[in-house]
């Protein structure tokens, strides 16, 4: 019986993962660690309050001893699941001929866990809605580019664009020299993707996309961002010194039975996953609120 | 003493950069206190803390 539930779960669990990496956006904005295990509830990690300039001479001298300031964060590591029924006769008929399952109740609560993944990547974690126990990218921004600029009008993104380039360079992140992504609420994408220059025609977004020197622009449902606020930050890849998620367990699904009715009653399943943002120098992310 | 509408706010991220005057943006650092209507500063979220 066991043994039986383990592969149906496993079966399930292949036929979501692509779909949910699809849809998936925090993970495509930070560089993933490899999962620690489920077992790992806690997790220390240095974040880094203060940078000094480095030294330039004809040879090493002695008293220049510098440290790079960082203090201690300690995070309990957050669970993002979503629950789901699946009707007894499928699962008895997937055992008996080996019938396709239909996981469309499990893709649905993927999407859902997902959801609330992304919210915590890119929002924070947080029990009333205002106040954050964990900060996510938004939240955990180290500067922040709040000069009025509606994306409707052609030009604004290049100035938030170099607006946040200038704000992270003066904290002495390379954002002139290193590739970095934008995210943006779906509306305002949709404005820049429709940007066109009224006179000479040039459409706004390949300006952009070169401004962000082989980074790219995604879009974020509004349930994850604010309506007039965006995110400027290097790709995982570049930005993997600055910010990572901590994974613990990856997308897993499992399965058990109602023990009322134990050979008749539907099967409850469950797809979660687990993992931090560890945000180590908040000044390699720059927030765009008012565009 | 504060304009009416208008709060003192000090900087809590490593730079803010803010339009006050439509069109002449100003990079205020963490810290430093400025003035700003209420309205905004709502919208600036934990960027800055109202003193």
């Amino acid at each position: 019986m066991t043994n039986a539930l383990a592969t149906f779960s496993k079966k399930v669990e292949s036929q979501l993962v692509d779909p949910l990496r699809q849809v998936n956006i925090g993970r495509k904005l930070v560089y993933v660690t490899p999962a620690q295990g489920f077992g790992i509830s806690s997790v220390d990690w240095g974040k880094i309050t203060e940078m000094s300039e480095g030294y330039v001479s004809y040879g090493f001298t002695d008293g220049n001893e510098d440290i790079i300031d960082v203090t201690l964060a300690n995070s309990k590591v957050p669970v993002y699941w979503k629950d789901y029924k699946v009707p007894r006769r499928m699962y008895e008929s997937w055992k008996v001929n080996g019938t396709d399952i239909d996981s469309a109740a499990a893709l649905s609560a993927g999407y859902r866990q997902v959801s609330a993944e992304d919210l915590a990547i890119i929002q924070g974690v947080s029990n009333d809605g205002s106040n954050y126990d964990i900060n996510g990218l938004y939240q955990g921004a180290g500067n922040n580019c709040a000069t009025a600029l509606d994306f409707g009008t052609w030009g604004n993104a290049i100035k938030a664009v170099a607006g946040g380039k200038t704000l992270m360079a003066e904290d002495g992140v390379p954002a002139y020299n290193m590739p970095l992504n934008m995210v943006l609420p779906a509306t305002q994408y949709g404005e820049l993707e429709a940007s066109v220059h009224p006179e000479s025609g040039a459409l706004e977004m390949p300006i952009v996309e070169r401004m962000l020197n082989g980074g790219k622009v995604y879009a974020a449902p509004e349930t994850v961002l604010p309506a007039d606020g965006g995110l400027l930050l290097p790709t995982p890849s570049a930005g993997r010194p600055y910010f990572d998620f901590y994974l613990t367990q990856n997308y897993t699904v499992e399965h058990g039975f109602n023990s009322e009715h134990p050979d008749t009653g539907d099967l409850t399943g469950r797809v979660y996953s687990a993992g931090i943002l560890r945000i180590k120098h908040n000044v390699a992310i720059c927030k765009l609120s008012g565009i | 003493m504060t304009k009416e509408g208008t709060v003192k706010v000090q900087v809590k991220v490593s730079h803010l950069a803010i339009d006050l005057i439509p069109g002449k943006p100003e990079i205020y650092k963490k810290g430093q206190v400025f003035e700003c209507p209420e309205e905004r500063a709502k919208k600036l979220g934990n960027s800055v803390k109202i003193v």
